[in-house]
């Protein structure tokens, strides 16, 4: 199929086979468990022969109109392909073996259908298509949040979805002012310089694209999706998905549609949001109690070294910022995987309760652990070389500001994740669960490839990064046996500072707090201001979302009485007592006298005739 | 001779009005209706004239007195005091008026026209119709109200 | 007699005003009904006055048909009139106009 209808296949048989499996009865489970697995495979296996045929472009009209719906695919493309069927094949795996009694049938559909719009907008070639692609994913965001099956998951699943439809909401503003710039919707073939309406339209764009992958502020959806929601789904959009589609419309507003100059003011936009998104998310990390919510502030702040990697403009940081992405896909769908057969086994998420399942999980635990040391930036895994690129880059442009969030972050990170290690795996076994057994190996299949994943990139960080430096501008000239392994420059040097700061911070902590590991971060906790603070953020003071929430109750009660209770009162009252007034003082008039009544007759035939005859 | 007419129209009129005593009152009224007739017919109108002696004379008058008689003991109590004088101020006020104002009826001698140059029987079944469907109408109004009212009687009463 | 003007036809203009001026009088200020329909048939007589000294002296055909609607619309009135008269005075012995005001207002 050399005209490129091949392009197809990555949208559509995804959507297909979810739709076959939402009509197999929940009797033929492993039946529908084996299709799902098969269409992952097998989307996996087309994407991998991408990689043969080159570049393919495949151009249609849309449903008999007029409009151009064209599907291209370039090498990030491909890249970003191959980790999104890789992701959805890992998390098919685990979720066949762990949903046992939950409604599966549903979550195997909506994983599907997601998986075919994500591939449908990674291949956009216009802007028109990809829209169309990033809108759907929208409703299946909702649908899977209400799949939780928790009590609030509808208000979660409606906060998700206005949260995240109003940055597609700013996104397509931006799309519609881009298409005043340049008057048309496909991609351009060199990126439009960044001026005048041109910056509006750049960042309302970048807010679409980064209020989708979770970052500052539209991220207060994803801590109460992670209560409120299945894990799978946790491992499966913020962990991995959202992080790949949003980082790569990131780079593609920033370098296919406009062109970002280091050093300006945009530049400078983006590196500040990522700084903040870094500080702020791990900070409240740092006090979660319970390990869904702290994965899930860990996700949004991640996010922020990615936005902040892009936003150098470098190579080095833009590289660094992509590998960051991947990373993080890899590292946080582990995580959450490993939270999820830790629910799955003791019943709870809560860091109090639980404790010492080493012993008994060890698999489990070796993974988690293994991971949790990847985002901390631990030499020599993956999270340390794309951390270490993204603060060279950050030292490039000469602010060393961001440098130093980007170091605060990897301290409390590590320092938290310590906290999360500590207190399930690590230290005395909690009396208060019972004795579990290891999860199947349905479920440990994915998280011991992806924490293989992680020591692999680590190690032999060229493969990855060669493929990543040949799509990024300029990212030949990066020089990449310098930086990986190398433990000997002033940067690192100061990275391992902050870990080793981490650790003894978080032993503090624990020795502070009678030994018990989940309250090592109270030391924090109670700081004086930051006290004050971290109770207003419990409350959801700084959620923009609950702030606009009371906002419209109470411009609606404002409007309810101002306008239709008042609208009401002066036709139902005003209009009729009056009326009525009126009507009986005429009443009154009519005594009943029939001389009165002619005497109103002779003076209006007067009036009559002196109108008529004299005037 | 049209003048005594005239005068002696309005004060039996006004005698009908002013007398207590209700047969009094109507045979004012009958005596009126005649000297209109009268005045009619020095009009030359002496359709009209015969038509106004037939029926208001004949007809209307016995109803009245069958009327009258029928209601017996008649309630005509207290009158309110209401002064005549303000009546005849009012009616010299408009005379002014009218005089001043209004010329007088069009007696215009140019246009006169041999008596009967019309014949008045087409003037009322041909060109007039209309007006003779309406009266029949209201004559058979008239009919059925009194039929109404007159059988209430036979049937509640004697 | 047939040549002679009138004398004036004035006099008969205020003739005819002041039989109305009188039937206005006896409606306004009488309280029997018989009085009331007395003072209707006063007005429909200055009514008919002045159509007739209206066309003189044509005598024209048109203003005698009017004349004689007008008169046998009066006959049924007062036949009407007298016949609520009576039915008014079985029902409450009185014929006294503000004894039924039952429907004012």
């Amino acid at each position: 199929m050399s005209n490129g209808s091949i392009l197809l296949i990555p949208i559509l048989l995804p959507v297909i086979a979810g739709i076959i499996c939402y009509c197999i009865p929940d009797g033929l489970r492993k039946f529908r468990n084996v299709i799902a697995l098969i269409s992952g495979f097998a989307l996996f296996l087309i994407v991998a022969n991408f990689y043969k045929s080159g570049n393919l472009i495949y151009v249609s009209n849309w449903f008999f109109s007029t409009i151009v719906f064209s599907l291209k695919e370039d090498s990030f493309s491909r890249f970003i392909l191959l980790w999104l069927s890789v992701f959805s094949f890992l998390i098919t795996l685990y979720v066949s073996a762990r949903m046992a009694n939950e409604r599966s049938r549903e979550f195997i559909t909506y994983l599907l259908i997601t998986c075919g719009f994500a591939c449908g907008a990674v291949l956009a070639n216009s802007l028109l298509v990809l829209l169309f692609f990033w809108e759907g994913l929208l409703i299946t965001l909702y649908l899977f949040i209400c799949l939780g099956g928790k009590k609030s998951s509808h208000r979660t699943a409606l906060k998700g979805f206005i949260l995240v439809g109003f940055c597609d909401f700013c996104f397509i503003l931006g799309v519609i002012l881009y298409w005043r710039i340049t008057g048309s919707f496909d991609f351009p073939d060199s990126p439009v310089a960044l001026k005048g309406v041109g910056i509006l339209s750049f960042s309302l764009m970048v807010l679409g694209a980064t209020g989708k992958a979770g970052a500052l502020p539209f991220h207060t959806w994803i801590p109460d999706a992670a209560i409120d929601a299945p894990v799978g789904f946790m491992a499966f959009l913020p962990g991995a998905f959202e992080k790949l589609i949003g980082i790569y419309l990131l780079v593609k507003i920033c370098f296919n549609l406009f062109s970002l100059v280091p050093g300006s003011g945009a530049s400078m936009g983006l590196m500040i949001l990522g700084a903040f998104t870094i500080v702020i998310a791990v900070c409240m990390a740092l006090i979660q109690k319970d390990i869904k919510r702290l994965l899930s502030y860990h996700a949004i702040s991640q996010v922020g070294y990615m936005i902040l990697g892009i936003g150098t403009g470098v190579p080095a940081g833009i590289v660094g910022g992509i590998f960051h992405m991947l990373n993080h896909a890899i590292y946080k769908s582990a995580l959450f995987l490993g939270a999820g057969s830790v629910e799955q086994r003791t019943g709870t998420t809560d860091l109090k309760s639980l404790g010492g399942l080493y012993k008994e999980m060890p698999i489990t635990g070796l993974c988690f652990i293994i991971c949790s040391c990847a985002i901390s930036g631990i030499w020599p895994l993956n999270g340390y070389i794309s951390k270490e690129m993204i603060i060279d880059g950050c030292l490039e442009t000469g602010y060393k500001i961001f440098a130093i969030s980007a170091w605060l972050g990897a301290i409390f990170t590590f320092a938290s994740f310590l906290k999360a290690m500590h207190s399930i795996f690590l230290g005395e076994r909690n009396v208060s669960t019972p004795r579990v057994k290891e999860v199947g190996l349905p479920m440990l299949l994915p998280m011991i490839i992806l924490a293989l994943l992680c020591i692999i990139f680590g190690l032999f960080s060229s493969i990855p990064l060669v493929v990543i430096s040949k799509f990024v501008p300029q990212g030949h000239m990066l020089h990449l046996s310098s930086h990986p392994l190398n433990l000997f420059n002033t940067v690192s040097g100061i990275t391992i500072l902050c870990l080793i700061a981490a650790f003894l911070l978080h032993r503090y902590g624990w020795l502070k707090n009678d030994r018990k590991p989940y309250l090592a971060s109270e030391v924090v906790h109670n700081l004086p201001v930051i006290h004050t603070i971290y109770n207003l953020a419990e409350r959801r003071f700084f959620d923009i979302y609950e702030q606009a929430i009371k906002f419209v109750k109470v411009f609606a009660l404002a409007l309810y009485y101002g306008f239709d209770r008042s609208s009401d009162w002066l036709y139902e009252k005003l209009v009729v007592e009056s009326g009525i007034k009126m009507i009986k003082s005429l009443k009154s008039l009519h005594r009943g006298f029939i001389s009165e009544y002619v005497g109103w007759i002779f003076i209006g035939m007067l009036v009559i005739a002196i109108f008529m005859f004299i005037l | 001779m049209d003048i005594l007419l005239l005068v002696g129209v309005i004060v039996f009129v006004a005698c009908a009005v002013l007398l207590k005593d209700m047969m009094k009152a109507a045979i004012c009224l009958m005596v009126s209706s005649i000297i209109m007739g009268i005045i009619f017919f020095r009009l030359h109108a002496p359709y009209a004239g015969v038509f106004e002696i037939s029926v208001i004379a004949g007809l209307v008058m016995v109803l009245f007195i069958m009327t009258i008689s029928l209601i017996g003991g008649d309630a005509d109590v207290k009158e309110p005091p209401v002064p005549i004088a303000v009546f005849i101020f009012l009616f010299l006020v408009f005379s002014l008026v009218v005089a001043l104002k209004i010329p007088g009826l069009p007696i215009d001698q140019s246009r006169v026209l041999p008596i009967g140059s019309v014949k008045i029987g087409e003037v009322l079944w041909i060109r007039r119709t209309f007006d003779i469907i309406g009266q029949v109408g209201v004559i058979f109004a008239g009919v059925f109200v009194l039929l109404s009212v007159v059988g209430a009687r036979r049937k509640n009463g004697k | 007699m047939v040549n002679n003007a009138l004398h004036n036809g004035l006099a008969y203009t205020y003739t005819v005003f002041a039989m109305l001026f009188i039937g206005f009088y006896c409606i306004f200020t009488r309280r029997s009904m018989i009085r009331l329909l007395i003072g209707i048939e006063i007005i429909s007589k200055a009514i008919c006055l002045f159509i007739i000294s209206g066309s003189y002296p044509q005598g024209t055909a048109v203003a005698q048909v009017l004349v004689i609607t007008v008169i046998v619309i009066e006959v049924c009135v007062m036949a009407v009139g007298l016949g609520l008269v009576i039915n008014a005075y079985r029902r409450s012995k009185s014929i006294d106009v503000r004894d039924f005001s039952n429907l004012k207002g």
